[in-house]
């Protein structure tokens, strides 16, 4: 379509409906302006991003609180561990052991006496207690390092992609 | 009523693909996780397309295409309803391009705000005149296009792809660029002047 | 045959469930000896109590744990011909039998029971009788704690101290 505008008149309707036929032209122009397509992937790509953040967002409050558990779960099992201590202090078993340094060859030649009074000296549930603590410890320390391993191959990745 | 319930949420899920990007948002901060799902499969070619045109580069433009996806999903509940979702996420992946471009500094931030740049192709025209026939009759038009639009000043590009591509009014372009309507209508002028000029200069 | 295969394979959880088991009921059955014996030298204690401590067996005079009845580490509080009575640091009072072959010694050396006197501390390991004593056959003499020091047997001396 070759219109001159100069020349033709200048009125507010003919301005307009000219300028929309324009605007109508070009919209058939671009639409000759072909998409780019994405890889095949980018849609699966996406979602997955998507629930890895969500995923993130879990593992973040999942951490404050373990580590608060880890916390308080680490002060009891330092407490009883010095327990433990002392408990195999006051039971004598520390004592009863070092003859073994000091008096090898008696208490080899009464080793069933030996074994009976290290075995009834042992302080059982001081250790139970102490094992459990330390279990629960244990626990804790490998949730929270699997969530950090998550949070860190996260932020190899964010570095990567420059974000 | 239990009964009810399940069957009028499996109809949802079923029919989810034909409500508007805003009932979807509705949906999906009630808890159905496929309405986002639909929504970025409604989008996320034409996210990627205008990414694309932003950076130039594929790879980057999927990264960006990924990461406007993220920041919509994480303030999806600040979203406000009364506003359209399509202008919103439009706006998020152009701020993503500029983060980006800011970052790697390949472009000077000023090419996008300044629409008061140097423009050589306006001085000699008055008015935007109407396209030669022939070329809607070229062979490789569509790779012509592209060239073409690549010439253009970037801040003038992306004004004429969000209204001829993304099929975006004034308003909404402000919006999505953050810009009072007269800049944006301004730069609509300038950059289709631009685009007339070059392609009245080509030879055909 | 693959190491890791093994450790993954089904086979392997049953022998471990067995095993865990084998461990559990080992444990158990050794609980039960020593809880046995614990058991008979206390009822010896409690039978001999008049003839060891020159005094009727006050209720709740020997409650709790006796401690091990093959062993005892405690202080001398009195030597008498071939006796000595000991107390640990669960104030618990103790008669050591010592005869010909029991050996008593003081760092490296050999020494005679006339030797040892009150408020020293020793080791002393042995095998229970019939009479709620305990025949040694070792007995060290420990060197004495410095003062300040967490010691269970002065700790326990000076709760009593204090009651």
């Amino acid at each position: 379509m070759n219109i001159n505008f100069n020349i033709a008149p200048k009125s507010n309707f003919i301005t307009y409906y000219l300028k929309k036929i324009m605007e109508k032209e070009y919209k058939k122009l671009f639409m000759n302006m072909e998409e780019v397509n994405p890889s095949s992937k980018l849609f699966e790509k996406i979602m997955l991003r998507i629930s890895r953040e969500e995923k993130l967002v879990i593992v973040k409050k999942r951490i404050a609180v373990f580590s608060v558990f880890l916390a308080i779960s680490l002060g009891g099992f330092v407490y009883s561990f010095i327990t433990v201590q002392n408990a195999f202090v006051s039971s004598g078993f520390t004592q009863f052991f070092s003859l073994i340094f000091s008096d090898f060859n008696i208490v080899i030649a009464y080793w069933q006496n030996f074994l009976f009074t290290l075995l009834e000296s042992l302080p059982v549930f001081a250790m139970i207690i102490s094992l459990v603590m330390f279990s629960i410890v244990l626990g804790f320390l490998t949730f929270l390092m699997k969530d950090m391993k998550f949070i860190n191959s996260n932020n190899i990745l964010r570095k990567k992609y420059g974000y | 009523m239990h009964q009810n319930i399940y069957y009028c949420r499996i109809n949802k899920i079923y029919t989810m693909d034909n409500d508007s990007d805003e009932k979807l948002v509705e949906y999906f901060l009630e808890g159905e996780k496929r309405a986002l799902e639909i929504l970025v499969f409604r989008y996320f070619k034409m996210i990627y397309n205008f990414c694309y045109r932003n950076v130039g580069d594929i790879n980057v433009a999927e990264d960006i295409t990924q990461e406007t996806f993220v920041k919509v999903w994480k303030n999806l509940n600040k979203f406000d309803k009364n506003k359209k979702f399509k202008t919103w996420l439009f706006q998020i992946a152009k701020n993503t391009c500029i983060d980006y471009l800011r970052k790697k500094k390949s472009i000077p931030f000023s090419k996008f705000e300044n629409e008061d740049g140097d423009n050589n192709f306006v001085d000699n025209f008055e008015d935007i005149s109407p396209l030669p026939d022939e070329i809607f009759k070229k062979k490789d038009l569509a790779v012509f296009l592209e060239k073409t639009v690549s010439k253009l000043p970037d801040a003038n590009k992306m004004v004429i792809i969000l209204y001829y591509k993304n099929d975006f009014n004034f308003r909404e372009i402000a919006e999505i660029l953050n810009e009072p309507i007269d800049t944006i209508k301004s730069r609509y002028r300038r950059g289709l002047i631009s685009l007339r000029k070059l392609i009245g200069d080509y030879e055909y | 045959m693959d190491i890791k295969k093994f450790f993954d394979s089904k086979i392997f959880i049953v022998f471990f469930i067995i095993g865990e088991i084998i461990l559990l009921l080992l444990a158990f059955g050794i609980g039960i000896i020593i809880g046995s014996k614990k058991a008979d030298f206390s009822c010896n204690m409690d039978k001999n109590y008049e003839r060891n401590f020159g005094g009727p067996n006050i209720p709740g005079d020997l409650n709790g744990d006796l401690g091990s009845s093959h062993g005892i580490f405690g202080q001398i509080i009195k030597i008498d011909d071939n006796f000595i009575i000991i107390k640990d640091s669960n104030s618990t009072e103790k008669v050591i039998s010592v005869e010909g072959d029991a050996a008593i010694k003081k760092f490296r050396d050999t020494i005679k029971l006339s030797d040892l006197k009150v408020d020293d501390r020793i080791v002393v390991i042995g095998s229970p009788n019939d009479n709620g004593e305990i025949e040694a056959k070792l007995i060290r003499l420990m060197p004495s704690p410095p003062s300040g020091s967490n010691d269970p047997v002065n700790n326990a001396n000076n709760n009593e101290n204090l009651k």
